[in-house]
């Protein structure tokens, strides 16, 4: 698969679920759309799709058309939360995949398929909200100087790593042979001491993501603390050392942990703001 | 029981952090051991069976440097031997005659063995061998085992892992163990192309249980082998002359075609040797492959000293029996305290596990309470038995165990803690 397609199912199934908690965790973005009704989908032409939906103040993002498709994929955010109730839509099309990447990169825009009474929506509320979400994951030493922001960064950047983790498997070609050392048990990854964190379930027919710590984990990566967990998610930690000095703690299937930490490093390929199709297609 | 701290070795591993990647890179990293506080770093000095940190804290050691230590630390007969050859010289402007001697002394022991060619690490063997069987075949793919461990080379190491290319793991075809039905499979896909089978004697793996050959298996794939005209590799390196001074194949039953030997040559001094059968010496000779230390005459002396202790002292029939009285023992405390510790593997490199929790958290737990106490086991990886191993080291050793349980039990929820 190419590196615009892969990148943009990153920036569908990886990235904007974080508008789930930008909404539910930035007041003035839930106050935002706390009356909106509304379903944003993305298209992308012979490509990926994913909706964002807004109802009741809660922001709810997963593959696909939307919940009353039926038959969301597993590893969609949105699989085990959606009701079936319908919202009207607007729908975003992409003429290729790196048409969306484009305006994942705020340089390109997307073509209005249907919709039209809602484009206000669209051209207000949900560009502030991306707007705030892209504020979050894009830090600078002054920003992660603030605690709120910090704790927002790392949640997002911890939840966008691992929604990455199933897109990769499947698609990254350098990913793609270390399926096998993900095949059984889950991995939690948590910031001490009370999160975030988010859950890793591997099984025979892939790895789905969940948001938050889910029970029994065969494989426990613990971060010691918000500015530890930020170094590490944003690649200014050493990692070897940290494991060795106690700053990241790891417990369980040890051999898991090194996969997905494999995986892992293959995210900023995609996702960084260097990073280069040329270099990697 | 008194347990240790380690300030030193967490201070020495600051310092290194600055200027070596990862602090301690490879099979020595730290970052296995969990929790990694509460294991040493460092090692200033070894005696017999033992070694002492930089803290000053002594350990029984059953992990043997990773298996070169099987006469035990500082031993006086290999290097005397080391000392006479240095005294003569070393790395040399010609080899020296103790490298002739040495492939005598291995083709006069090891089953099957017509030649012998020396390196200094299993990996250079390892990938020597399955040049050799390309040589000799014309033909382009080696069949391995799944989870194998043949060294730290691109191809050993796997696609997907940093630094290795596609092209690097197109040559090797991965099947599970035990499966004879796939390497038949294999052969059948791959007409004509099969140049050799790489496999350790029995599968030990990292993070798993170690699993012996099923009966037949090995006389199997030798036979296939024959059939089918594919060079028989046996990576050697870490079970050799840990079962028996005639080569693991020997003890399994069969003779393989090449086998890689590294680490019991010479008990710590820097070799490694492929033995093969007189059909291949003439492709052996024809691969072009060296290196600026091979030559060293002084771990071959060494070599020579510890091969005759190792026959002297009878050495695979003690370890496994240190080994079998080790894991007997540590399976009954594990049992007065209520626990179920799996022994896998074979009593001179036992592969153990507390099968209570299938995170491995509390078996992790268990090693760090024991290394805290002075038994060095570390959890994912086989232990070594040596010949240095003694009834007090044992008697020590079932202390400790039987103390680490204890701790298991005051604070049976203590994962995450360090």
């Amino acid at each position: 698969m190419s590196y615009d397609s892969i990148r943009a199912r990153l920036n569908l199934y990886a990235v904007l679920p974080n508008l789930e908690d930008v909404v539910r965790d930035d007041p003035q973005m839930r106050a935002l759309v706390s009356d909106a009704r509304i379903t944003v989908k993305f298209l992308v032409a012979g490509g990926p799709s994913a909706f964002v939906r807004f109802v009741g103040g809660v922001c709810t993002v997963g593959r696909g058309s939307g919940p009353e498709a039926a038959g969301a994929p597993a590893g969609s955010s949105a699989a085990s939360s959606a009701d079936s109730s319908a919202t009207p839509s607007v729908v975003l099309s992409f003429a290729s995949a790196s048409h969306l990447n484009k305006m994942f990169g705020g340089t390109g825009s997307p073509i209005p398929l249907w919709g039209f009474t809602h484009l206000g929506f669209l051209k207000n509320e949900f560009t502030e909200l991306t707007d705030r979400m892209a504020y979050y994951l894009a830090p600078s030493e002054e920003l992660l100087s603030h605690p709120g922001y910090l704790a927002m960064n790392t949640q997002l950047t911890l939840n966008t790593a691992a929604f990455a983790v199933p897109v990769l498997l499947g698609h990254d070609a350098d990913c793609i042979p270390l399926r096998h050392g993900l095949t059984q048990g889950t991995i939690v990854i948590k910031v001490l001491p009370d999160g975030p964190a988010v859950s890793l379930v591997c099984g025979a027919s892939g790895v789905l993501p969940v948001k938050g710590e889910l029970s029994h984990p065969s494989a426990l990566v613990l971060l010691r603390d918000l500015p530890t967990a930020s170094a590490f998610l944003n690649g200014r930690l050493d990692t070897f050392a940290a494991a060795v000095t106690g700053e990241v703690q790891i417990w369980g299937r040890i051999g898991m942990v090194d996969t997905l930490a494999l995986v892992l490093d293959r995210v900023g390929k995609y996702l960084t703001p260097a990073a280069e199709p040329a270099a990697t297609a | 029981m008194d347990t240790y701290s380690f300030a030193k070795s967490q201070e020495l591993f600051a310092r290194a952090t600055k200027v070596i990647p990862c602090g301690i890179p490879g099979h020595f990293s730290p970052a296995p051991l969990v929790p990694p506080t509460a294991y040493p770093f460092f090692a200033m000095s070894g005696t017999g069976a033992h070694f002492t940190d930089v803290d000053g804290n002594d350990f029984i050691d059953y992990m043997c440097a990773y298996g070169p230590m099987v006469l035990g630390y500082d031993n006086k007969v290999v290097h005397d031997a080391a000392a006479r050859q240095r005294k003569l010289g070393d790395t040399l402007g010609a080899p020296a005659p103790v490298m002739v001697e040495l492939a005598e002394k291995l083709t006069a022991m090891i089953a099957g063995a017509d030649w012998a060619f020396f390196a200094k690490n299993g990996g250079d063997q390892t990938n020597y061998a399955t040049m050799i069987a390309r040589a000799a075949t014309g033909r382009p793919l080696i069949v391995a085992i799944e989870g194998g461990y043949h060294g730290v080379a691109p191809w050993m190491q796997g696609a997907g892992h940093h630094g290795v290319i596609a092209g690097d793991v197109a040559g090797f075809v991965r099947i599970p163990w035990n499966d004879v039905a796939a390497f038949v499979r294999v052969l059948a896909e791959n007409p004509g192309q099969i140049a050799g089978f790489i496999a350790t004697p029995y599968h030990h793996p990292t993070f798993a249980d170690s699993e012996l050959p099923d009966l037949g298996y090995w006389q199997s794939i030798r036979e296939l082998c024959d059939r089918h005209g594919v060079v028989l590799i046996v990576d050697d390196v870490r079970c050799g002359f840990r079962l028996s001074l005639r080569g693991s194949a020997e003890f399994f039953g069969f003779t393989p075609d090449l086998a890689c030997y590294c680490k019991a040559i010479a008990n710590g001094y820097p070799i490694s040797a492929l033995v093969g059968i007189e059909a291949l010496k003439g492709e052996a000779a024809k691969v072009f492959y060296t290196g600026s230390y091979w030559y060293q005459a002084v771990p071959m002396a060494a070599g020579l000293a510890c091969l005759a202790e190792l026959e002297r002292l009878d050495a695979p029939a003690r370890m496994q029996d240190y080994g079998r009285a080790l894991t007997g023992g540590m399976q009954r405390l594990a049992d007065e305290h209520g626990y179920e510790l799996k022994v896998t593997g074979v009593p001179s490199m036992p592969y153990l596990r507390l099968t209570d929790d299938p995170s491995l958290m509390l078996h992790q737990r268990f090693c760090s309470e024991c290394a805290r106490r002075g038994a060095y086991m570390t959890s994912h990886h086989n232990w070594f038995m040596s010949c240095a191993h003694t009834q007090d080291d044992l008697d020590r050793t079932l202390a400790i165990v039987d103390d680490a349980f204890a701790a298991l039990e005051k604070s049976p929820e203590g994962q995450g803690g360090s």
